[in-house]
């Protein structure tokens, strides 16, 4: 039978930096044995909740009692002494590391031989148990995102918590990887571990989880049991709207304006092709989305297209006009824009401040001294106009949630106001609500501008593409026309069929 | 504009703790602890002599700070500052001694500091095309370039500029035209003081204020978003380095026109190196390079002055300026929320 491991009362937060209040009085109960998820929009919260819960933030009042004893945690390190993990959104391990490298770097007694064989063995021990199997000896680098989260998964587990908090892990993994961590969800909780899902992911947290919270404007406003709730009951909670499963609908097409050629591009080692001479065309009026597994040449097709990365051979025309390996700076002026999925390392600079992120263009475009007050107002406009919460606009941009950071950058790009726009998951890290508005500010856009979407979550691929590709290995595994009907498992069915080989 | 919140209240706390470890080194070495501490920390504001002197030899620390700066703003590292220096004064003085009798003062002393910060610049330039055409590291080349030469600056100043009546190992002096005016006799401050500070406050306007000047802070936070955004990152290091190299060299060149009117060898020793310490302990803002500059040439005059007051080695500035590039450079000691406000 589950028992509470952790009663949280009353905890409020308020920063005051930005003067938001993130926590407003959250009362909730965790139990072992059980998955719980926590759900809720974009700056609901959530982080703020279990950044609290394993000492990061303090709050300003409430009080958690862990196993019945009163809980002041000091830091990460000291939650997980007493049993609380997490397992963060965005992975802390370094790549220059082998795995079994990285999770010495928490082990805190002497490193003598004998030690460290121990040690490795209680790695595999718990590797084993809850089938978390590592490449020990290899590098983190060559590492997928699930990999990676395991290595992190494995880290928590190693101390024996009690408790485990995920922090957004579906968001950059796919679909099979997903179903994986689902059942080391269930495994850990048939151990007796308390598993704490934090999710935006409606359909997600309500098919795995035991127990469900929903959490909004720094309050718990519906707490369930799974089988007390529907999903439509819950997408009512969390967003205050009607879920609509319609398509973005086909409108009638235009010219052609970005066309690519038999394009290989070079991957993150030297010479290796990342992307195998793809060719395709888009036109204005039809949205075409890029899927397939993420790390599959994706990523590098745009950030080739865009002259992030070289282009070994074929070419891309835009609007007719040859620009093949030109800087992005020179394809700005011509009108193509581009959001990077890699979003810290590319897409935005998190150091700078919110409004240095939206102004970019103008600054570099514009006159020899800056016109701050010119921008500073534009910077305000569009943040109003896109419905991004902030503080103060000279904040850094790490002060954003992921949610909000995501609506400044497609704000940033739509405002350039391009011929053909490049988009590296723009779905990523939104919640439901802000998914119909993207789809239909989408839906709007494809009538003045010729869009790619790329994105790893072929379902979202399904709901907003006209046209469907789906790249494999770096080459194009499927090409086709979004017909109704056409479902994930029909197209993996039809690239099984064509490739005959992969799983 | 980039929030600093966090800086001044740890750049304040590195300040303290390095006047800290004078003290305790004042009071270990000296027989007469009391009169030591007081020639330490107080007697450079007892005249204008002493305080003259800190105001000069902070001159062309503010403008190694600068440079050092610049660099870092780009994160680009200049390393070379050192040799900068050196070559700056050598070619401006070698400019000077050419020109003499042919322009008059105010216009010959223009034309040194211009050909100094060229050739520094020069120097500093090669380092950054050999980063953005080869991919050699700018920390490694301009550091070995400019220990180079340091050596080629000595042989000139022993060999063809050596001023030989003299006997020392000094170039020629420079013409009573070709010198700044003294501001607070007896001591050594001069005119260029105010070089240094306008250069410190263009810099800050060119870094916040222009167009170009945002393109180097932008591309010193995340060089990729940098490109991806259209900004050439190439160009950018390119320049911000040619800079730095040319403010370096004005240090140099500034310095001998105002203080010893010739290049003697090795007179411009740790200008460079603590430049970096004074860019680090401002956090690259050029505004608050002039009070790290001023406070390092505290340090100094002070332990000049205790030497002579109160027999303490001088080599305690050196160990507190130690003390305070240590704290700087490990700013993992003190734990970052520690000062910045938390964000969500």
């Amino acid at each position: 039978m589950s028992k509470r491991v952790l009663e949280i009362t009353d905890l409020s937060k308020t920063y005051n930096v930005s003067g938001t209040r993130a926590l407003d009085g959250a009362t909730l109960t965790f139990h072992s044995g059980e998955i719980a998820s926590l759900l809720g929009e974009n700056a609901a919260g959530k982080t703020t909740l279990m950044k609290i819960i394993v000492g990061i933030e303090k709050p300003d009042s409430g009080s958690m009692l862990f196993r019945g004893d009163k809980y002041i945690p000091l830091g990460p390190s000291s939650a997980l002494e007493k049993g609380i993990g997490m397992v963060p959104q965005s992975l802390k391990v370094i790549s220059q590391l082998t795995v079994f490298e990285n999770l010495l770097l928490g082990f805190k007694t002497n490193l003598l031989g004998g030690a460290i064989k121990h040690f490795k063995e209680r790695i595999e021990e718990v590797m084993q148990r809850y089938r978390l199997q590592l490449p020990l000896d290899k590098k983190v680098e060559s590492l997928s995102t699930a990999q990676r989260q395991k290595l992190e998964v494995v880290r928590v587990l190693q101390n024996s918590p009690k408790i485990i908090i995920f922090d957004e892990p579906t968001t950059l993994i796919s679909e099979t990887e997903k179903e994986e961590l689902f059942e080391t969800f269930r495994r850990l909780s048939a151990e007796g571990k308390a598993v704490i899902f934090i999710t935006h992911k409606l359909r997600e947290a309500y098919s795995v989880s035991d127990r469900i919270y929903v959490i909004r404007s720094g309050a718990i406003i519906g707490r369930y049991r799974r089988e007390e709730t529907s999903v439509e009951e819950l997408h009512k909670l969390v967003s205050g709207e009607e879920i609509s499963t319609d398509r973005i609908q086909l409108t009638s097409s235009g010219e052609v304006v970005l066309r690519v050629e038999e394009l290989s591009i070079e991957g993150s080692v030297d010479g290796e092709e990342a992307v195998r001479r793809v060719s395709f065309e888009v036109k204005i009026g039809e949205l075409l989305a890029i899927s397939g597994v993420a790390g599959n040449g994706q990523e590098e097709l745009l950030e080739g297209i865009f002259g992030m990365r070289k282009i070994l051979s074929g070419r891309v025309l835009l609007d007719g006009k040859d620009v093949t390996n030109m800087s992005p700076r020179n394809l700005r002026k011509l009108g193509l824009a581009a959001l990077p999925s890699d979003r810290d390392g590319a897409a935005s600079c998190k150091t700078a401040t919110i409004k240095d992120n939206l102004v970019i263009h103008r600054v570099i475009d514009g006159s020899w001294i800056i016109d701050d007050i010119g921008l500073d107002a534009f910077a305000r406009e569009l943040l109003s106009d896109y419905g991004v919460v902030y503080g103060s606009i000279f904040d850094p941009a790490l002060s954003l949630s992921g949610g909000n950071l995501q609506k400044l950058l497609l704000s940033r790009e739509i405002s350039s106001e391009p011929i053909a726009l490049l988009l590296g998951e723009p779905s990523r890290g939104l919640d439901v609500k802000h998914l119909h508005l993207l789809r239909a500010v989408l839906t709007k856009l494809k009538d003045e501008m010729a869009i790619v979407v790329f994105t790893t979550d072929l379902e979202e691929a399904l709901k907003v593409g006209d046209r469907i590709i789906v790249m494999s290995e770096g080459r194009i595994v499927y090409n086709d026309v979004n017909r109704p009907g056409l479902s994930k498992h029909g197209i993996g069915r039809l690239i099984l069929n064509a490739t005959g080989e992969r799983q | 504009m980039i929030r600093r919140s966090g800086a001044n209240g740890r750049s304040f706390i590195v300040i303290a703790l390095a006047l800290a470890a004078g003290l305790v080194l004042v009071l270990i070495m000296s027989e007469e602890p009391l009169n030591a501490t007081r020639a330490f920390f107080l007697s450079v504001f007892s005249n204008r002599f002493y305080f003259g002197n800190l105001l000069a030899y902070s001159i062309p620390l503010i403008l190694t700070g600068l440079a050092a700066s610049f660099a870092f703003t780009s994160s680009c590292f200049n390393l070379g500052i050192e040799g900068q220096v050196y070559l700056g004064a050598l070619a401006g003085t070698a400019a000077g001694t050419l020109l003499f009798g042919r322009l008059s003062g105010v216009a010959g002393i223009f034309v040194m500091i211009i050909v100094s910060f060229l050739f520094g610049a020069t120097a500093a330039g090669i380092s950054a095309l050999l980063k953005t055409r080869l991919g050699v590291n700018e920390l490694i080349s301009s550091l070995l370039l400019s220990n180079g030469l340091v050596l080629v600056v000595d042989y000139f100043i022993e060999g063809p500029l050596n001023d030989r009546p003299s006997g020392l190992a000094a170039t020629v002096s420079l013409p009573d035209e070709f010198r700044f005016e003294r501001l607070m006799s007896p001591s050594n401050l001069h005119s260029g003081i105010f070089f240094s500070i306008v250069a410190a406050i263009i810099l800050w306007f060119f870094l916040f204020r222009t167009r170009e000047g945002f393109k180097m802070r932008i591309a010193g936070m995340n060089r990729r978003f940098a490109y991806y955004s259209g900004v050439d990152t190439k160009k950018v290091i390119f320049w911000s380095l040619f800079v730095s190299g040319g403010l370096a060299s004005t240090a140099g060149i500034v310095d001998v026109i105002g203080i010893h009117g010739r290049v003697m060898r090795g007179f411009s020793s740790g200008y460079g190196w603590n430049g970096i310490a004074i860019a680090l302990v401002a956090r690259n803002h050029p505004l608050m390079v002039i009070p790290a500059a001023l406070f390092f040439a505290y340090l100094e005059s002070g332990a000049q002055i205790a030497s002579l007051e109160a027999n303490v080695t001088t080599e305690v500035a050196k160990i507190a300026q130690a003390v305070i590039f240590f704290l700087v450079t490990a700013e993992a000691l003190i734990p970052e929320g520690f000062w910045r406000k938390r964000y969500a």
